[in-house]
């Protein structure tokens, strides 16, 4: 996989999007409404509480659109393709990736990578954009760049996720249930994790780890507390994306190789 | 009618084959009422926030959520399905009404949840969280109808969106757009009665608040007995009115298909 | 210098047995029963480069896990297999810049865009040099009869056209071995005719080594000069075409109806197969006489009301193979 095979196929990728230009540029307008109605109800909530558990609207906001910013970063690079994994391994369409001369994850991903997430990027991005200007924040370079470090680490984290679930299908077969769990636990981080108790914040740190995708970059550089890591844990954001993404290409790469051994 | 109701009784069995993801729903649920309790709290805690106490946001909450698993949203799934796999050919051709079919089909679904996922759950979120009693025998009646009107309504506007799929040809968006306006305006998670003035307005001029707000706020005895049956009757309206709107739809939405030559 | 060289090959399966529900998915994880199948088992055979060879056989006689072996997606589960003189698995990526896989079943193509954008990723893919490129595809593009359509998206395509496409793409980049899979199923005549005289000059002209499963005995006899016959796993027969022809080839299923049961019909090369009271089918051996012939006779001392004739199916003609190895087992 090289930079240009990769570009050939979002030139593809878009000109086959292009096709039904209609139905790309009606979804982008539906996603848009979607996310509106999300952000207006959380929005009219604060409007009449002030604060939840002491964040103010534009720091829900900020948290809210880093975590939806980075889903749909990472999500564009997995979520479809793991999905549809069980799908092809059924149907033995996987086979013909495995003919070609490239790496077989590298080349699902991208030859799958999902152009509908623009709308997310866009309404989030927006949203994160304008966040920062009402918070008034006095960043220094250091801080813009961690937050951008933290947007691709915690698109890493659900992209590496996304593939953990992807690599079961070469196992287990049956890994619908499971993106469903994560949608479940990932709906957690769209709020301050600690109103909802050590536990989740344990199970969010260390097991499933959700809460490096928004809530900590967010506290560390809102300057709230973060409650269960300490300061010096600050600059672990970062390389908890790639350890998690790293850890679930490697878990994919054998589950195609048991793929390969065990029997499609 | 003996025939619409087996519709709803195939439906039901069809769903059975899907119980182990039973599980799953029900976890889904309890995390979604959890995350609501949790933000309530927070915010509520032990104090009454124009009237309402935490207890009745729970309950309010664990209503609305469980609610969701009982509506009809597979509508125009199931319409989209039929159209590309060429089966609404011969579910038109049949001496039955259509969308009566869609109902009640829709139903079986709705009876398959209701046991199996919205009754357990219930009684976890009732154990787990406690859930208030309905505010009074007429309240609870009122409420029972009220969730008769959210069925309804949310099948009809699940219809809507099939007949404009005919235009638009895309459901899944029209659908997802849709759903961002039921987000806000059924009050699922945020009651109107927290909503500032000009948008409690705007709700009222929608629909949506049936299929969420409603049935609590009924349930909750937020609703008086003297309101209550303004609100019912209401509701009644919005059914007559979408009936019409469908209805108008249909017609048109048939001359196009003829038009494509089927 | 084998180009692909096949030694004491097996591969089995391993059948899970599958619990229902999610209870039973967390069940498998810890539980494993299976049962083993054998989809391959203990072939030898080797194939020189430039050589043009048919794989036959009835379904599941484990064609396709053969190809998928050879193309280096399964791993055998014993033996030795050699392709290009590298291990298929462990040297995938390699190999696979040298070999071009067509799937009878399964399209590589773009469904939505044109043909030629699909032509165009290969070349990336493959990082195929322009010069290259250009040479091959006007070859194609000429022998294949594609350009007419090859600005049109793929699903505008008949399947005889996408399945011209698909044979054309996978030869691109010049591979040394092209390994087709059930290439001309559910083609019309012309198609198929199409598609045989092109494979037999891309091997015969390009020197490009041809395997090729399929049920269809025409293909074999129009482009492959050697076959090799697997039923059940086994290999069953590996040689020429002529030579087979020779021993099975012309036979004939005729089922002959009598108005009277006739009893014995002694008659040199007619062997009864089956009856079904005064329906009788008989396996005529390839003789001098023409069925007509031999026919007219048995019609000269019997009765006959009804006659029809059957050119021996491949299925028939892989079972009678099989059975002559089982009798020669049993001789021998």
């Amino acid at each position: 996989m090289t930079i240009q095979l990769f570009s050939k196929l979002v030139r593809l990728l878009l000109k086959e999007r292009m096709e039904y230009r209609g139905d790309f540029i009606l979804s982008i307008f539906a996603q848009i409404v979607a996310y509106a109605g999300d952000y207006i109800v959380i929005w009219l909530f604060i409007k009449k509480f002030n604060t939840i558990a002491g964040w103010t609207w534009p720091e829900i906001a900020f948290l809210y659109s880093l975590g939806l910013i980075t889903y749909a970063l990472g999500a564009s690079f997995s979520f479809v393709q793991m999905r549809d994994l069980e799908i092809q391994v059924k149907q033995g369409t996987f086979d013909s990736i495995l003919i070609k001369p490239v790496n077989p994850y590298l080349y699902l991903v991208s030859r799958g990578f999902n152009l509908g997430y623009i709308a997310h990027i866009s309404v989030s991005g927006f949203v994160l954009i304008w966040a920062m200007i009402e918070l008034n924040m006095t960043w220094t370079i250091g801080d813009y760049m961690y937050l951008i470090l933290a947007i691709i680490s915690g698109a890493m984290i659900q992209a590496g996720i996304l593939t953990v679930i992807g690599a079961l299908s070469f196992i287990w077969v049956r890994t619908s249930f499971m993106f469903t769990l994560f949608f479940r636990l990932k709906d957690f981080i769209s709020y301050p994790l600690p109103i909802f108790g050590t536990f989740i914040q344990i199970l969010l740190t260390v097991v499933i780890p959700l809460a490096f995708v928004n809530f900590y970059p967010a506290s560390y550089l809102l300057s709230n507390e973060t409650t269960l890591l300490p300061i010096w844990a600050k600059w672990c954001v970062p390389i908890v994306g790639p350890l998690c993404y790293w850890v679930g290409y490697k878990l994919w790469m054998f589950g195609a190789n048991k793929y390969q051994g065990a029997g499609g | 009618m003996r025939t619409y109701v087996k519709f709803t009784a195939k439906a039901f069995s069809k769903q059975l084959a899907y119980r182990s993801e039973v599980w799953l729903r029900l976890i889904g649920n309890f995390v979604t009422v959890l995350i609501q309790v949790e933000i309530w709290r927070a915010v509520i805690g032990s104090e009454r926030i124009e009237g309402v106490t935490l207890e009745q946001m729970i309950t309010y909450s664990i209503i609305n959520t469980l609610l969701l698993a009982l509506l009809l949203h597979g509508i125009s799934g199931k319409v989209d399905e039929s159209l590309k796999s060429g089966s609404i050919a011969s579910e038109l051709i049949k001496p039955i009404s259509y969308p009566l079919f869609l109902l009640f089909d829709g139903l079986g679904n709705t009876l398959y949840q209701l046991v199996f996922t919205v009754a357990p759950s219930l009684l976890i979120a009732s154990l787990y969280f406690g859930m208030m009693p309905p505010a009074s025998w007429t309240h609870l009646f009122a409420f029972l109808l009220a969730l008769l009107l959210a069925l309804l309504i949310s099948f009809l506007l699940g219809y809507l969106i099939s007949l404009l799929a005919f235009w638009f040809m895309n459901h899944f968006a029209l659908s997802w757009m849709l759903g961002g306006f039921i987000t806000i305006f059924s009050g699922a998670f945020l009651p109107i009665w927290f909503f500032p003035s000009s948008w409690i307005t705007v709700a009222n001029l929608l629909p949506f608040q049936y299929m969420g707000y409603v049935p609590a706020a009924i349930y909750l005895g937020n609703i008086t007995t003297q309101e209550l049956w303004q609100v019912i009757a209401v509701g009644l309206g919005w059914i007559a009115g979408l009936l019409i709107l469908v209805q108008w739809l249909w017609t048109r939405a048939v001359k196009r298909l003829v038009l494509q030559g089927g | 210098m084998d180009i692909i060289s096949v030694q004491g090959l097996t591969r089995t399966y391993r059948q899970y047995k599958r619990f229902p529900g999610i209870m039973g998915s967390m069940r498998s994880l810890f539980t494993r029963e299976y049962t083993e199948e054998l989809a391959v088992r203990e072939l030898t055979f080797s194939i020189q480069e430039g050589e043009a060879v048919g794989y036959l056989g009835p379904n599941g006689a484990g064609k396709s896990t053969m190809i998928k072996m050879m193309s280096g997606i399964l791993v055998p589960t014993s033996g030795e297999l050699h392709v290009l003189g590298r291990v298929p698995h462990l040297a995938r990526k390699e190999n696979a810049m040298q070999i071009g896989v067509v799937f009878g079943q399964r399209s590589q193509l773009w469904w939505d865009l044109p043909v030629n954008d699909s032509f165009d990723l290969h070349k990336y893919i493959y990082k195929i040099p322009d010069a290259t490129f250009e040479k091959n595809l006007a070859f194609c593009l000429d022998m294949l009869a594609i350009k007419e359509f090859i600005h049109k998206p793929v699903r505008q395509l008949s399947l005889g056209q996408r399945m011209r496409v698909e044979i054309a793409m996978a030869l691109l980049h010049e591979p040394r071995i092209l390994f087709l899979d059930e290439p001309t199923i559910g083609l019309d005549v012309m198609a198929k005719d199409q598609i045989r005289q092109f494979l037999r000059t891309v091997n015969r002209e390009k020197k490009v080594t041809i395997v090729l499963t399929t049920h269809d005995m025409k293909d074999i006899e129009e482009i492959c000069p050697r076959m090799i016959v697997v039923n059940k796993g086994e290999l069953v027969y590996d040689g020429s075409v002529t030579a087979l022809r020779k021993k099975l080839g012309n036979e004939r299923q005729v089922v002959i109806e009598f108005r009277e049961e006739p009893g014995l019909i002694d008659v040199p090369g007619v062997t009864l197969l089956q009856e079904e009271g005064l329906r009788k089918t008989y396996l005529f051996a390839k003789s001098e006489l023409s069925v007509f012939e031999i026919v007219s006779q048995i019609a000269a001392n019997y009765y006959i009301e009804d006659v029809s004739i059957e050119q021996a199916d491949i299925e028939s003609v892989i079972r009678r193979l099989y059975q002559q190895l089982a009798a020669n087992r049993q001789i021998g």
